[in-house]
């Protein structure tokens, strides 16, 4: 039981952490939100089906956890950037000042697109918002990026 | 150029701190039915205030070790001699900018830890008794704890500003091992200096005449506040398009854009720019006949200007009639931060 809960917790910290990470903007909320998130897991121990459900709990949980905190009345100040992130490259600093000027939820969206490579229609069942506004925030998302972005991108 | 390489090389190097998946680790070991998160809370003055009490009692029946008279020590002095003399020393410190911060003390004593943290500039004056550690301090830990840090007091003779950091035990964790020796990071990123309060500025605005039908748009908000559930918002908003400008304190960017009803609630927005980079905030209400009007609900969008600043918008909305506001006026309250340091203070300690 121990290795199992042991084993699920190192596979899936990478993926919540980035995702709190890209959601909240900053590491002290994102500290916050992994947190919550396998206390949750530890707390319920929830049966899967099947890996792909796994990472889907795991994804929507990490959703509904930075909402939660994004909700509180102290997240009424602008979120920072990013910090401590280890950035080596220009392209890689520009990016993320970019991504800082995004709303949080498209934020979410673009990780969830681009890092974890789910459809729109993955990304609307896992942070429960229709289809056509999956894509429309990308879409959105995406010009804010172009504006700001030093960097010419082939593909986008 | 590939846009999803770049994002890919720059979220890889996105990983959590190794103690909080240790600390996780070792939970689900446990399979405690007690498990709460680590949760970094900000405390009123007075707050900190009774937990100084709280500690300084603690303190008391723990043995005599240090009672130099240094700024922290002076500080508790003055309020509390008995506390002074059952600190801890620490005396380790981190240096930038100019800026050195020292851990003074740390002490545990059942449920509770306190740190004394002293800020000093030895190069100007950055270091008031404003100072503010805002959001940008952390306090990492191996064991569950609420903590807190608050300004303890301020000495002018020495230009030293202290901090009281308190952890509090959350999940009866201490009990199963002491956190005597445990080490702890405090680490400092940023503060706030020279700051100054605009209690009750009344702004001057003919509140009889305003646009009933005011433009608008859908913006996607950056934060929230009040009852704003029960009004429906989410992650977007109506607001009001920008499109006044009526100082309120136009020197340090603050700036009334907007006023008018929208679906029947007033909308008052306010304009604070680069508040990423000073956390100025403040609030606006109305006054009729002495009664207060306080807002039911506040978004925040932001927009950034042509020459790169950002300017982020504060949209309160009240729920008053216009026959209500024929006699009213309108008062705010904005917190300005004069000064911002930037740096890297990291102090890494056991608790003794």
């Amino acid at each position: 039981m121990q290795d199992r809960l042991e084993k699920t917790i190192r596979q899936y910290s990478p993926m919540v952490y980035r995702l709190a990470c890209a959601r909240a903007g900053n590491r002290q909320d994102a500290d916050e939100i992994y947190q919550e998130v396998f206390l949750r897991y530890i707390r319920k121990q929830p049966a899967f089906q099947n890996e792909t459900h796994e990472k889907a709990w795991f994804l929507k949980v990490t959703a509904n956890c930075a909402n939660s905190l994004w909700r509180s009345a102290r997240k009424w100040h602008t979120e920072p950037l990013p910090e401590d992130l280890l950035l080596e490259t220009p392209e890689e600093i520009d990016l993320s000042h970019a991504l800082g000027k995004l709303p949080p939820a498209y934020r979410e969206v673009i990780h969830l697109f681009y890092y974890e490579e789910l459809s729109t229609r993955e990304i609307g069942q896992i942070l429960h918002r229709r289809t056509s506004t999956v894509r429309t925030q990308l879409t959105r998302a995406r010009a804010i990026l172009k504006k700001y972005l030093k960097e010419e991108y082939d593909e986008f | 150029m590939n846009f999803k390489d770049t994002y890919r090389r720059l979220n890889d190097a996105v990983l959590p701190d190794r103690r909080l998946t240790d600390e996780l680790l070792k939970r689900a070991g446990k399979q405690s039915r007690r498990h709460r998160p680590v949760r970094t809370l900000r405390i009123g003055y007075g707050a900190a205030a009774a937990i100084f009490c709280l500690c300084a009692g603690l303190f008391i029946s723990m043995p005599v070790l240090a009672a130099r008279l240094d700024p922290v020590h002076r500080f508790l002095y003055l309020l509390s001699p008995r506390a002074a003399q059952y600190l801890m020393p620490v005396q380790m410190s981190a240096e930038d900018q100019g800026i050195r911060m020292e851990v003074v003390s740390a002490s545990v004593h059942g449920d509770t830890a306190c740190i004394y943290i002293t800020m000093e500039d030895l190069t100007g004056d950055r270091i008031d008794e404003t100072t503010d550690l805002y959001d940008s301090y952390s306090i990492h830990r191996p064991f569950d704890a609420v903590g807190t840090c608050e300004r303890a007091g301020y000495d002018a003779a020495s230009g030293k500003v202290s901090f009281l950091i308190t952890l509090k035990e959350r999940s009866g964790e201490w009990e199963e091992h002491s956190i005597q020796g445990e080490k702890i990071t405090f680490s400092v990123k940023e503060f706030l200096s020279r700051k100054f309060t605009c209690e009750d500025l009344s702004i001057p605005l003919d509140l009889s005449d305003l646009p009933e039908e005011p433009r608008t748009k859908e913006a996607d908000l950056r934060g929230c506040g009040g009852d704003f559930e029960a009004y429906g918002i989410d992650e977007t908003a109506r607001v009001l398009i920008p499109d006044t400008s009526v100082p309120v304190l136009p020197d340090d960017g603050v700036t009334l854009t907007g006023i008018g009803y929208v679906d029947g609630m007033l909308h008052i927005q306010t304009a604070l720019e680069d508040t990423p980079e000073n956390d100025n905030h403040g609030y606006l209400w109305l006054e009729t006949d002495s009664k207060t009007c306080e807002s039911v609900y506040t978004v925040s969008f932001l927009e950034e200007t042509k020459d790169g600043h950002s300017v982020t918008y504060y949209e309160q909305v009240f729920d008053i009639s216009p026959e209500q506001l024929t006699d009213a006026s309108l008062h705010g309250r904005f917190v300005i931060s004069g000064q911002k340091t930037k740096g890297c203070w990291k102090v890494t300690f056991p608790l003794e």
